[in-house]
């Protein structure tokens, strides 16, 4: 599904990115959550106000199952089986929000990136994370 | 960056010539002058923001009746528009911020798609 390059692409941003899991996933998630309210439904374990501590656990977990994506970018379905197992039987997040995670994913990574976040990384994360989410809704029925 | 990111919007966009690769694009002169065409228009709905459905109905009856285009290119533009806020400025674009504009975007889609019949 994805290219030579785009993979490089893929590669070349989440460098940038590894080894920063928790920061950028406690944004990601404050971001989610301050711009879209209604997704905070799903996360009434991170506490109102938001705990600070359990959003940096959760975050740095978000972004370490990303992790593991761009590692398996060949057979994302195999990698992510359980994940996605758990958000159809458990979870249940209704698939809608997933492009308001992307969104905001899409403004962490510009936001930190500026100059250097290129048309074509936003490009190909934005088709990379939405063959993510894909993956973590095919079991829902 | 929407027709690099989203290429299926260039369906609206043939007649201006080379849009083959993602620097093509950048680079082409008739998508700058569209650019600043709908940043400017999109700068004047920011001065009316308590009456863009107002402010949008001629552009509106436009996109439906002349140009056909699906209000979801709405969206998709408003979303590309605040990554691309955010590119500029850097962390001074927080999360507040972001709620602002995420709000203005689709309040302009919403006006946009508002005379669709």
């Amino acid at each position: 599904m994805l290219s030579a390059q785009e993979r490089a692409h893929v590669t070349q941003v989440w460098d940038l990115i590894a080894g920063h899991e928790a920061p950028f996933g406690a944004e990601l998630l404050l971001r989610l959550f301050t711009v879209y309210p209604s997704t905070k439904t799903y996360f009434k374990h991170l506490g109102d106000p938001l705990d600070e501590v359990q959003l940096l656990s959760h975050g740095q977990r978000v972004l370490e199952a990303v992790g593991v994506a761009v590692r398996h970018m060949d057979n994302l379905r195999a990698a992510l089986s359980p994940l996605a197992d758990l958000h159809a039987h458990v979870l249940r997040v209704d698939p809608t929000n997933f492009p308001l995670l992307i969104q905001c994913f899409q403004v962490v990574l510009a936001s930190h990136l500026q100059g250097e976040y290129t048309v074509e990384m936003q490009a190909v994360w934005d088709k990379f994370l939405t063959a993510l989410a894909v993956v973590l809704t095919e079991k829902y029925r | 960056r929407l027709l690099v990111v989203y290429p299926w919007t260039q369906r609206f966009f043939e007649h201006f010539g080379d849009l083959s690769s993602a620097d093509a694009v950048m680079k082409n002169p008739k998508v700058q002058a569209h650019g600043k065409k709908v940043l400017a228009s999109f700068g004047e709905g920011l001065k009316h923001l308590d009456n863009l459905k107002g402010t949008f109905a001629t552009l509106s009856e436009l996109h439906c009746d002349k140009l056909h285009v699906d209000p979801e290119n709405f969206r998709l533009l408003g979303n590309v528009l605040v990554v691309v806020l955010a590119r500029h400025f850097g962390k001074e674009f927080t999360p507040e911020l972001q709620t602002a504009y995420q709000k203005v975007v689709a309040g302009v889609a919403n006006a946009l798609a508002h005379k669709y019949h």
